[in-house]
């Protein structure tokens, strides 16, 4: 392979420039680990904004008959929280890690695409902000993350001749997740071309990351998922704002039109939001438990097989509505089958700990933390594809126990695993160990303690989203735990980023490959060079830098992948 | 938008791209300096002697910046607001959205 040399040029006498100067290189850059960081810092921005949010929602339901939030505002404000947590968190830092890891991981000098790369990073971040500026206007959307028709209409079709939402709450939904989508498309578009274009020589398929497996997938997902809830969205702004009746069901629309479009592309969110996850999973535990991860292809090739599926799943999100008996069995079989490559998945990551030199860094115990959580929200899951007991616990705190056990114990779990362990990469420093530790310990006992009981809640009939409850239910005790366990949640984030400040300021020096790192992004130096690598790595194996450290007992002397 | 102060750029020169270098490098080869830059050939000859091929020049890899993807975002969202608050502000979004397009478009790629 050609090497590239670059060479020193005299300087020049010129006025300097706006991308020059600190504040123009950001506004300007087209960087993909600029750009990565600025979604990691927006990400973890909206998440303080998303938190907050579920703080009130529990200060609210600590006590019966609770009044701390009118109505009006506690419905704006779970319905925000589930968005910002969704599309304004989870996302963009997933996206970040992706930026900022995925070229150095396969050997690329930048993005395929990086204009469009910049563009879908300001995208996020001015559409979080438009979204949150619904609250400037009283005015932010209130009718829950999933924005169900026809309660989001503008016209009667509620009944009563009443106005279903007439204010402009619904039109910050409506546009603000349009522009989020494009966002989403340009950075799909960018992580496939990458990806299937530009690796190293010798990085095959069969050779590359799982991170950076699961970042193609998650792109292909996006890309497949996306258009259903645009034309959903689109097809709302007609019926409120030019006439049309799509979802209008007397006259001649059909409100359960949006379910469908809503869940086609709702359910793979959920793996959108948990596939890069497992990626990281799966860079973290073999380098902490120093072996090479068991099943590769499995893993791998399950990540895929969770992405055809999660396309044949949505409308278990739609038991109640009165399905069809033959598409109760069906969606009721493909959300079980789901469950096996998910658990392929985990059964392998045990493997890959078992008699492993495991060393329980701050990264490795997120990840552990990672594989027990998920496994309590997944069988969940397993639990709910039944039709019956579906029908017993549909839209109560069963739920919304298992979707957090899904995206806190899982997503934000990962993303803190992940984060811990390539901070020493983006930053050049390492991260306060004790602080760490501290900070895991309170996540899994803040999660367990909110989460939890929320089953049993669920069981004991307490719908979700409901504003509050009287006293005689039963439900009080557990109310109480639950916002006990959410104010423990806040102070382990405030851990965080405090870590965050601290270590940034005054963290220890990580050198380049603080954790002894297989993979490429550890070949070069901690922050990378603007152009990743001087010169361009050859793989021939799937640990390229562990190849490099051990020549004498590489992978590509035994294995023949 | 550039500043009126001068300053001098000794320590970190102006970006330039792959294909100067190499042709910097393939004159060099074959002995010929490069008429207008004296100083670059000597030094790029220099490098070519033996010289560890250290990097001075890093952006020349790097992505070029651009202003447009951030400016076509803002018109985006002004173009947003105007929708659910005021039609001018929604024409403005249009004309800064549609400039924007242009000006990505038209913008000189090295």
């Amino acid at each position: 392979m050609a090497t590239r040399t670059i060479v020193e040029v005299p300087g020049v006498e010129r006025r300097r420039r706006l991308d020059e100067t600190y504040i123009g290189e950001w506004l300007m850059t087209t960087d993909h680990k600029k750009i990565g960081v600025m979604y990691m810092l927006t990400g973890f921005a909206f998440f303080l904004v998303g938190g907050l949010e579920a703080l009130l929602i529990r200060t609210q339901l600590a006590v019966p008959n609770g009044h701390v939030l009118s109505p009006q505002v506690y419905d704006q404000i779970f319905t925000m929280h589930g968005v910002t947590m969704i599309f304004l968190f989870v996302m963009p830092t997933l996206t970040g890690f992706g930026n900022y890891i995925v070229p150095l991981m396969i050997g690329a000098r930048d993005m395929a695409f990086p204009r469009l790369n910049a563009f879908g990073y300001w995208l996020v971040l001015f559409g979080g902000v438009f979204l949150n500026s619904s609250f400037l206007f009283a005015a932010a959307p209130n009718n829950g993350w999933f924005n169900y028709a026809p309660l989001t209409e503008l016209n009667t079709a509620c009944g009563n001749a009443v106005m279903c939402s007439p204010g402009i709450n619904e039109d910050f939904w409506l546009l603000g997740i349009l522009l989020l989508g494009i966002s989403s498309i340009a950075g799909s578009l960018n992580f496939v071309v990458m990806i299937l274009r530009m690796r190293a020589p010798g990085m095959t398929i069969n050779r590359m990351p799982l991170f950076t497996w699961m970042t193609l997938v998650t792109a292909f997902l996006l890309l497949f998922a996306l258009p259903s809830l645009t034309a959903a969205s689109v097809m709302m702004l007609l019926d409120r704002h030019l006439g049309t009746h799509f979802y209008t069901f007397a006259s001649g629309g059909d409100p359960l039109l949006w379910q469908h479009l809503f869940w086609s592309f709702g359910h793979p969110e959920v793996y959108i939001l948990i596939l890069p996850v497992f990626g990281m999973i799966s860079e973290i535990l073999p380098v902490f438990a120093r072996k090479p991860i068991f099943g590769y292809t499995f893993i791998a090739w399950s990540g895929v097989a969770i992405g055809f599926l999660s396309f044949t799943v949505w409308a278990h999100h739609m038991f109640a509505v009165g399905l069809p008996l033959i598409a109760q069995a069906f969606f009721a079989a493909s959300t079980t089958l789901i469950a096996i490559p998910t658990a392929v998945k985990i059964f392998n990551w045990i493997a890959t700990i078992w008699f492993g030199k495991v060393s329980l860094k701050v990264p490795m115990l997120f990840a552990l933390g990672f594989i027990a959580m998920f496994l309590i929200g997944g069988l969940d899951g397993a639990a709910l594809a039944l039709v019956p007991f579906d029908y017993q616990v549909t839209d109560t705190y069963f739920v919304v126990s298992h979707l957090h056990y899904v995206l806190f114990g899982g997503s934000v779990f990962g993303i803190f695993a992940g984060f811990y362990y390539w901070f020493p990469k983006i930053s050049g420093k390492l991260m306060n160990e004790r602080l760490g530790q501290v900070q895991f310990w309170l996540t899994l006992i803040g999660v367990n303690m909110t989460f939890f009981s929320m089953h049993i809640l669920g069981l004991l009939g307490m719908p979700r989203r409901i504003y509050t409850y009287p006293d005689n239910l039963g439900w009080n005790e557990m109310n109480l735990l639950q916002t006990a366990g959410a104010f423990i949640l806040g102070i382990a984030i405030m851990v965080f980023f405090w870590n965050l400040i601290i270590s940034l300021r005054s963290g220890e020096p990580a050198g380049d490959d603080p954790w002894d790192a297989f993979t490429l992004e550890w070949d070069t130096t901690s922050p990378p060079a603007h152009y990743n690598f001087l010169k361009i790595p050859t793989v021939r194996s799937r640990r390229p830098f562990y190849d490099k450290k051990n020549p004498d007992i590489a992978d590509w002397k035994t294995a023949t992948h | 938008m550039t500043r009126r102060t001068r300053i001098s750029l000794t320590g970190r020169p102006q970006p330039i791209n792959v294909g100067d270098i190499k042709r910097h490098l393939s004159e060099a080869e074959k002995g010929e300096a490069v008429s207008e830059e004296q100083d670059q050939s000597q030094q790029v000859a220099k490098a070519k002697k033996g010289r560890a091929p250290e990097v001075a020049q890093e952006r020349a890899l790097g992505p070029q910046k651009s202003f447009w993807p951030l400016a076509l975002a803002v018109a985006l969202i002004i173009l947003l607001l105007g929708l659910v608050s005021n039609q001018i502000v929604m024409g403005i979004g249009v004309v800064l959205s549609v400039a924007a397009v242009i000006g990505w478009g038209l913008e000189r790629r090295k």
